[in-house]
């Protein structure tokens, strides 16, 4: 079954970059990002290819639009919740991580890779720092703290949710490969914070579950059913409660409807690569204790699953909804 | 191959499970199960090297942004990550141009001695491979200080240029180090000279013979499973574990049987190794030195030449062998660089024989040819790797492994490590550097070792 509007039951995230000076949103709705505070976002662009300064609102407009249908984002990013990126420790927080590889990717400083932040990323205060806002996607779990922000606009590298963003090269050397980035890209939107980049999964997941739905997708099945077996493997494990359950996932076409086998002490689980974009993006894996296989309705405020009990014996909808204030 | 078989799914799985199971903990990196599962289906050409490496790379990073303990593996990791991926950073072989000279020749210091083993002439730098042994403990690290500032080397033609001190190591009051320099010398010099000590550079008109011919026809499953068990890193065996993880991947792939020969020969040998007494007795094939007929005769239990070499290292640990091995003693210079065995450049220096092993002094490039080089695991998936074996003309085997090291990437050196010890009577080494279709055979007349050709035993010294 295919929703028109994928979406729906995804609340809307934002987080702020630091941008010319001051804190700007970048916020997610309806399946899209935007940057609000800037009105003409194409003068934006024009004005950094002349030559003027990145703007870093923009700049994160853009990172996001070129891995919105990047499946390796699904490689990277959480398969649900317990697979959480490196976190809280006497280290530095998640968010100023990358600022940190950056620097030693590209050989700054001498203090080895465990320094001080230093000038790279300014020491986060409470107004910049800013709760993820957490479990949207199944309760997958990026991090639970990200430290925002950095570089002005004139500043050098601009760093967003403490990851920089692509225009490094002022001050992180100039022998930066494609590849490097790219990573730097990825970091960037990695640690935005405040949920975006459960939404970025949300979109790269829902993308290509259209294309398998249109039969576009048959060069990326290996790379689909990966992400699928990973994401519905833990997502079983945690409801079955063992984190050594045997299971084998195997990725069915599009059309057909979820289900879950036992065979001695493995269970299969049959699903459709939709699954993640319409039941586990949502946070629906498990409801009221038994496992969902597929959606069945979905909007704003309501949706409803087909389940299955513990015992894979019972299968049955279940329907979860807002209630009006 | 199985027709069911997807192998891209295969890896991808490996690295989900590999990132559920937070694999990053308690292993050592050059053992990466997603690399040793893309490295078996390279070498059966179920997938493509860039196939197979973008995908171990993409794994490799979500196992590092989930590791735990600060990001320990991480640096090296993105490092090795992004090296091979960008085309300005790629390895490249600086040993081709090059010209290597053996020394073996000793200098006194106020706190011991310093031996130059050989002088490696390249376009960009000089290498110069020393050992130094301290007459009183401790001396040599009171001059530590003194030994590291900038060091100038010159040559006959009036160059100089300053070397600095890498790869220093070793213990009981001998440490080994390559100096390398920041430009080159003069590849046609007669002499260098390090500080106030000139070091003759004289080819050996008698160099060793080397040639290079493709391995032996056989299949690349097998022949796979057998150089991943013979890695050259120390110990000389790997870890069982990590060997099973290329017996499943083939047999997943069906490139073998589960009942295959050689799995149990492997599985005997690796046995063996850990002091387990799994037997084998069938007859096998590419195992060991490629020459190596099938079964051992003198043990039925592990194929040839595992028995020998498995009691010899056994006995060396165990501190039986030690002082009482029988390996004659004494140091060969060679000065032999190898045409590219599988785009790979080796340079052997000198050979040092001692009563229970041999080692080899050696320079490869690309570096990753050697146990991953300096990035361990990371290196490129399919990239070949050295097998260390050598025969001689008494029909012994001996194998080596990598002993200490030091790389960058384009060039490594160091010593490898080769058990049993040398037999006495034996008066011609075949040295076998093997990669995945080719080998390089390097015949070594061995000395008279009551008269060492060079240098005396440095043990008398």
């Amino acid at each position: 079954m295919t929703f028109d509007k994928w979406w729906n039951g995804h609340a809307p995230a934002e987080a702020r970059v630091e941008c010319s000076g001051e804190l700007h949103r970048v916020r997610w709705e309806e399946g899209r990002l935007s940057v609000p505070d800037h009105e003409d976002v194409e003068g934006e662009r024009a004005l950094a290819a002349l030559g003027g300064d990145p703007c870093a609102c923009v700049d994160v407009l853009d990172s996001w639009e070129r891995h919105r249908g990047d499946l390796r984002i699904l490689t990277i990013s959480s398969r649900g919740a317990g697979d959480v990126f490196w976190s809280s420790g006497p280290g530095p927080t998640v968010g100023s991580y990358p600022s940190q590889v950056s620097g030693a990717l590209f050989g700054q400083g001498g203090q080895g890779p465990f320094r001080a932040a230093g000038n790279f990323l300014r020491p986060s205060s409470s107004s910049q720092s800013f709760a993820s806002r957490g479990h949207a996607l199944g309760g997958t779990a990026v991090s639970s703290r990200v430290a925002g922000v950095a570089r002005s606009r004139s500043g050098g590298p601009v760093v967003v949710g403490g990851g920089p963003v692509r225009a490094l090269g002022s001050s992180a050397g100039t022998s930066a490969s494609p590849a490097q980035l790219e990573l730097e890209e990825i970091y960037s939107v990695l640690f935005l914070g405040g949920g975006l980049f459960d939404r970025l999964v949300a979109t790269v997941v829902a993308i290509w579950a259209n294309r398998e739905d249109s039969g576009d997708a048959t060069d990326h099945r290996a790379e689909m059913a990966a992400a699928l077996s990973g994401r519905a493997t833990l997502a079983l494990r945690g409801w079955l409660g063992d984190p050594n359950q045997l299971v084998e996932v195997e990725m069915t076409n599009p059309s057909t409807s979820g289900e879950l086998l036992r065979r001695d002490d493995l269970i299969i689980a049959r699903l459709p690569f939709r699954w993640l974009s319409d039941v586990w993006t949502r946070g629906l894996s498990v409801v009221l204790g038994r496992f969902s296989l597929g959606l069945l309705e979905a909007s704003d405020h309501r949706q409803r699953v087909t389940t299955v009990s513990p015992d894979l014996a019972d299968v049955r909808p279940v329907t979860v909804s807002v209630d009006s204030p | 191959m199985n027709e069911d078989f997807d192998p891209e799914l295969y890896l991808r799985l490996a690295g989900e499970s590999e990132v559920l199971e937070r694999g990053e903990q308690g292993r050592a990196p050059w053992d990466s199960p997603l690399h040793e599962t893309a490295a078996a289906l390279v070498a059966i050409g179920a997938l493509e090297s860039d196939v197979a490496q973008k995908i171990v790379d993409d794994y490799e990073l979500a196992l590092s942004l989930r590791a735990r303990h600060g990001g320990r593996h991480f640096f090296a990791r993105q490092l090795a990550t992004f090296r091979h991926r960008s085309p300005t950073n790629r390895f490249c072989d600086v040993l081709r141009t090059a010209r290597i000279v053996p020394c073996n020749q000793e200098f006194e210091e106020s706190w011991g001695k310093v031996t130059v083993h050989f002088v490696l002439l390249g376009d960009t730098s000089a290498s110069v491979m020393v050992s130094a042994h301290e007459v009183t403990p401790g001396a040599l690290t009171s001059n530590f200080p003194q030994m590291t500032q900038q060091l100038a080397i010159s040559d006959d033609t009036g160059r100089r240029e300053i070397a600095h001190l890498s790869g220093g190591g070793g213990s009981e009051g001998n440490y080994q180090a390559v100096l390398t320099t920041q430009g080159p010398l003069s590849k046609s010099a007669q002499w260098i000279d390090i500080r106030a000590n000139r070091v003759v550079l004289e080819d050996d008109p008698d160099a060793p013979q080397v040639v290079v011919e493709p391995m032996p026809e056989s299949d690349p499953a097998v022949r796979h499973l057998w150089s991943r068990v013979v890695q050259g890193r120390h110990p000389i065996v790997r870890a069982p574990e990590t060997i099973e993880i290329a017996i499943r991947t083939l047999v997943a792939a069906g490139a073998l049987s589960a009942d295959n020969n050689a799995i149990q020969a492997v599985r005997a040998v690796l046995a063996a190794n850990s002091g387990q007494g799994v037997g084998f007795s069938g007859p096998i094939s590419g195992v060991g030195p490629p020459s190596a007929p099938g079964a051992s005769q003198t043990n039925p239990k592990l194929p040839k030449p595992w028995a020998s070499l498995l009691a010899a290292r056994a006995n060396l640990l165990s501190g039986s062998g030690g002082a009482t091995g029988s390996g004659p003693c004494g140091n060969v210079g060679l000065g032999v660089l190898t045409p590219p065995v599988d785009g790979v450049t080796i340079g052997l220096g000198a050979l040092s024989s001692s009563s229970d092993s041999f080692d080899l002094l050696v320079v490869v490039s690309p570096d990753f040819s050697v146990h991953g080089g300096h990035f361990g695991a990371s290196a490129p998936v399919g990239s070949p790797t050295i097998a260390w074996w050598a025969e001689d003309d008494r029909g012994n085997h001996y194998v080596g492994s990598v002993g200490r090291w030091a790389g960058n990437g384009d060039l490594g050196q160091g010593t490898v490590t080769f058990l049993p010890a040398l037999d006495p009577a034996s008066k011609e080494l075949r040295i076998l550097p093997s990669c995945t279709t080719e080998r390089a055979v390097v015949t070594l007349k061995l000395p008279d070792w009551d008269e060492p050709r060079t240098v005396a035993d440095p043990e008398s010294g």
